[in-house]
């Protein structure tokens, strides 16, 4: 729309990108289970329809014409299976193609979202789809599909072209189907704004501005819609009801219309006779009022969609004034409310009483109808001045309008629809889940308010002014109340942040079925434990790690499925994903059932590359797998499509330590491998102990911590090169003095004056010597400044910092490095 | 004077910028001024306890809390190879904004704000015994004398140093 373009406002574009991102994800789903299952469900049709028509609007909304395009022509193909099925023979090119569009989807948001140009449109893949759904037609010519009117559900108006019957809204033909009206048809449309939009006058104003290029319009109610502001909650009730000529075809005009901004439902129908004797009299139907209820088969599930097949059925001979639930077509929800309540119709029709009831045949799923005779309204209003609810309602009964009053919210008319026998009174909604999105950066401000909540209540409770004061009972009882909130406020923030991994799993899928397909290998990816919940912030994190780990194991692990054969396993490999909640950590396991890993030959590689670090014949197995992670190491020569850039797994581990995780290889050689991510539940805040060296504070994790103890001169057993350990319960650690590996001054050197802290990071661990204890709590980790990052303190055992209840900056300390770096410099 | 100067600067980012234009901070180490361009100044605090990092180079002094942000640390008078003194109630942190990156400069002390036009301010010496040219972008005239105008950016930059070892 015009008044979109320039100042496309970035907060609409970001929901925008949002919302067309999960559809086309859950639409990626639908896809590969239906792949798999080898079967297209009614339900999956449906939802592929919905998700095609959504993304089409929206992005026509907003101005990405080559989206709109490509999603039409998707949405005409998935029309015409929802009407007359699709043979299973169809299924491969259909879901080539539907995976194809909807990679073409995913560069298009990528360009949208990094600001890229966008490709001028993908006429390729348009025509494929336009080829797909004329194989499905079978040698039928457009238009054929819109062969016979429906007395039963299944023929239906085809993918194309229904012009010469009502056409309800929402469902459009390609253009070459302009084979009904001609120049200058007079039109009524009825227009209803989404609900929460606001200035619906304005809104009205606008498409009516939108219409003028392109119609003569001739008359709109309510009319004064620049002037008066209440006209807004006017339309809001009654809708906005346009009279207009245009030399435009029906669908043309309904599609115009549909894509306004904030249009929820338009119902455009031809004035016959003209607008001017539009207004009054008895349509040309004519004939007598029935209301009608309407019950379904308890199984036949789907009732809205039922109810709308029998409304469109019943257009062919009838005039339908309303029917009650009036959003069938596009509210769902609408099915449980249908199948409780039964589905009310109001018509009206010159065909007598037996001859409509037979109409209602059990072919379509009808239990049982109802009908009942009514007096039809004997003051019929014109019918582009409704201005009252009753008003409205009457005239949808006379004018013309009433034929076309398909979706007609207003809760006035819905009421005036329902019969006497009271079995349809406002049914219970099914309750929408209640789940709203949040910015991420919210929460991180959130989580840093937590934090700083955090800090100060330790610098209230362990102020220095408490020193001294003899009574303060009533003090520590707060403060053991103002802890236990903290505690418990601060738990809530955590579970805020937390999403389940079951998204990141998802899209593994479709890499699994890629590569298969590409590598002709077959795999079968399992998922176990979607439901683990992990920190936003860290799943940003490890997606790519893991994507990298699947590709992998399908590029290097699985075997082709020959050599599998010969080698007595299953042709299909199985990659397994899992997730687990280990207490503090998180644990990713991508394990596959291919060839495994070759110590000897990845020393061999290593050496090759020169990236080892010690003699070959001391790395263990296990070091050996670890190789893989270092950088420069890839065990493939050739570089494939999907993996071997020669960056290997190096990236993984650099990735996954970024979020403070750990990488473990295991393999089984002829039985896989498995690749092990543990990762920290969140980020930011954690238990920490306090040490000094030489003055300097310096946080270890709880977790990393074994055991503290002093230690005597006699425990410490000295090398020949220096290097000091110590026998703990019969095993030797290694003694790492802080002060010397940070080159702290005037710290205790006397390892009986300090304090040892026994440490464990994974498989690793040492002591630490300090100079003292100073105490426990909780600490908000924040990264040190990015100035620093050229430093690498990371490196150097630094993880980070936190501010201290007094104020002070203390370093929190990576065991992990500094085991590592130790071994490597001894 | 560092209060009055805090007023000024802290405003800075609501300022119009026009007012902030062609203006300077002027501050001293050894015997020498320097002039940096008030907008990327944000604040000026007294000296304030300082956390080592282990592996930054001498010049980078540590991290150190301002009001819930932590900030690293640079000491300007090592950076600037000059002998270390220690510090004394005049010596101030300058916390300077670049590219969104706040650093802290540790000073010997700051003097005024002056206004430099743009026919004040010569083009950099090629030579100078006092300091690395590298850090100057200019040089500002005053009746009170001359100002080396510093290129905050180089001072920050590291020059591609390597870290030094931990040994």
């Amino acid at each position: 729309m015009k008044f979109m373009s320039g100042s496309a406002n970035d907060s609409m574009l970001e929901m925008f990108l949002f919302e067309m991102s999960s559809l086309i994800d859950q639409l990626d789903e639908i896809l590969l289970t239906s792949e798999k299952n080898q079967a297209l469900t009614e339900d999956d049709v449906n939802e592929i329809f919905r998700i095609m028509h959504t993304i089409k609007g929206s992005s026509a909304m907003m101005e990405f014409d080559v989206i709109a395009a490509v999603t039409h022509k998707l949405e005409d193909t998935f029309f015409y299976i929802r009407e007359n099925g699709i043979e299973q023979q169809f299924f491969t090119p259909l879901f080539d193609v539907m995976l194809d569009a909807t990679d073409f989807l995913k560069t298009q948001l990528e360009a949208i979202q990094n600001g890229d140009e966008l490709s001028a449109g993908n006429p390729e893949l348009e025509e494929r789809v336009l080829g797909v759904l004329a194989m499905l037609n079978g040698t039928a010519s457009p238009g054929e599909g819109a062969a016979s009117p429906p007395p039963a559900e299944e023929p239906g108006m085809g993918g194309k072209g229904p012009a010469e019957e009502p056409v309800p809204p929402a469902e459009e033909a390609p253009a070459e189907s302009a084979d009904g009206i001609t120049h200058g048809t007079p039109y009524s449309a009825e227009v209803f704004f989404d609900e929460d939009c606001g200035m619906e006058n304005l809104r009205a104003f606008m498409l009516v501005n939108t219409l003028k290029s392109t119609c003569n319009i001739i008359s709109y109610d309510p009319p004064d819609i620049e002037t008066n502001q209440d006209s807004a909650s006017q339309i809001l009730v009654h809708g906005f009801h346009l009279i207009l000529e245009t030399e435009l075809d029906h669908d043309q005009l309904q599609e115009i219309i549909d894509e306004c901004m904030h249009v929820k439902t338009a119902t455009v129908i031809p004035v016959e006779g003209g607008y001017a004797q539009g207004a009054g009299g008895d349509s040309e139907i004519g004939g007598d009022r029935y209301e009608i209820h309407v019950r379904f088969e308890e199984d036949c599930s789907m009732e809205n969609l039922r109810a709308f097949m029998l409304i469109n059925s019943l257009r062919q001979k009838c005039d339908i004034v309303s029917f009650s639930p009036p959003d069938i077509e596009n509210n769902s929800e609408t099915a449980f409310e249908i199948a409780k309540n039964g589905f009310d119709i109001v018509l009206q029709t010159p065909i007598p009483q037996k001859e409509l009831q037979s109409m209602f045949s059990p072919a379509m799923h009808v239990h049982d109808a109802l009908i009942k005779k009514i007096a039809a309204p004997d003051k019929p209003e014109p019918a582009h001045e409704p201005s009252s609810p009753e008003a409205a309602a009457d005239s949808k009964a006379s004018a013309p309008a009433a034929k076309a009053s398909a979706p007609a919210p207003a809760k006035a008319q819905a009421a005036a629809a329902k019969p006497e026998n009271g079995a349809a009174q406002p049914a219970h909604k099914p309750a929408k889940p209640n789940i709203i999105n949040v910015s991420l950066s919210k929460l991180d401000d959130l989580m840093d308010i937590m934090g700083e909540i955090v800090i100060t209540e330790s610098m209230v409770t362990h102020s220095p002014d408490l020193k001294g004061v003899a009574d303060l009972d009533n003090f520590h009882k707060a403060a053991r109340q103002l802890r236990k909130l903290t505690d418990e406020l601060q738990d809530i923030v955590m579970s805020v942040r937390m999403v389940p991994i079951a998204g990141t799993f998802q899209k593994m899928h479709r890499i699994v079925r890629d590569m298969s397909r590409a590598l002709n290998k077959e795999a079968n990816l399992v998922t176990m434990g979607e439901d683990t919940d992990i920190d936003k912030t860290i799943i940003d994190g490890i997606a790519d790690p893991i994507m990298h780990l699947v590709r992998n194991a399908m590029d290097h692990g699985v075997e082709a499925p020959e050599v599998r054969e010969a080698a007595g396993k299953n042709p299909k490999a199985t990659i397994t994903l899992s997730a687990q909640n280990t207490g503090g950590e998180i644990l990713i396991t991508v394990s596959d059932d291919g060839k495994g890993l070759d110590a000897e030959k990845l020393i061999a590689k290593a050496k090759a590359n020169g990236i080892l670090t010690k003699p070959s014949n001391e790395y263990t197995e296990k070091e050996a797998y670890m190789l893989l992670c270092a950088p420069g190491f890839s065990t493939k020569e050739e570089v494939t499509e999907f993996s071997g850039r020669g960056v290997g797994l190096d990236v993984v581990k650099k990735n996954i330590e970024k979020v403070g995780g750990t990488v473990v290889i295991e393999s089984k050689p002829g039985h896989g491998m498995s690749v092990f991510l543990k990762i920290p539940l969140t980020l930011a805040i954690v238990d920490g102990m306090d040490v000094t060296v030489g003055g300097g504070l310096y946080t270890i994790q709880i977790t990393s911590i074994n055991e503290s103890f002093k230690a005597a001169r006699e425990q410490i057993i000295v090398d020949t090169t220096g290097n000091e350990m110590i026998i703990i319960r019969g095993d030797v650690y290694p003694i790492i003095r802080m002060h010397q590996l940070f080159a702290v001054p005037n710290a205790h050197t006397n390892i009986e004056d300090g304090i040892l802290i026994w440490v464990q990071a994974g498989e690793q661990s040492a002591c630490l010597f300090v100079d003292e204890l100073i105490g426990e709590q909780q600490i908000v980790v924040k990264p040190l400044p990015s100035y620093l990052s050229r430093y690498d303190a990371k490196s150097y055992g630094i993880a980070g910092c936190t501010i201290l209840g007094d104020g002070n900056i203390s370093l929190i300390l990576d065991v992990g490095s500094i085991i590592e770096k130790t071994m490597e410099m001894r | 004077m560092s209060e009055i100067m805090t007023g000024t600067t802290m405003s800075g980012e609501i300022d119009n910028e026009d007012t902030m234009h062609n203006k300077f901070l002027v501050f001293e180490l050894e015997a020498q001024q320097y002039a940096i361009a008030i907008e990327h100044v944000t604040d000026i605090i007294n000296v304030q306890p300082v956390t080592r990092v282990p592996s930054c180079p001498d010049f980078v002094c540590g991290i150190t809390n301002l009001r819930g942000k932590v900030i690293p640390i640079i000491d300007v008078r090592i950076r600037f190879g000059m002998a270390e003194r220690d510090y004394d109630d005049r010596t101030c942190i300058i916390v300077v904004d670049l590219h969104n990156v706040s650093v802290g400069m540790i000073i010997d002390r700051v003097s005024e704000v002056i206004t430099l036009d743009e026919d004040d301010i010569a083009a950099p010496p090629t030579f100078s015994n006092v300091v690395d040219v590298r850090f100057i972008k200019g040089i500002g005239k005053t009746d009170h004398g001359i100002k080396l105008i510093l290129d905050c950016a180089a001072v920050l930059d590291d020059f591609g140093i390597p870290a030094p070892g931990m040994e």
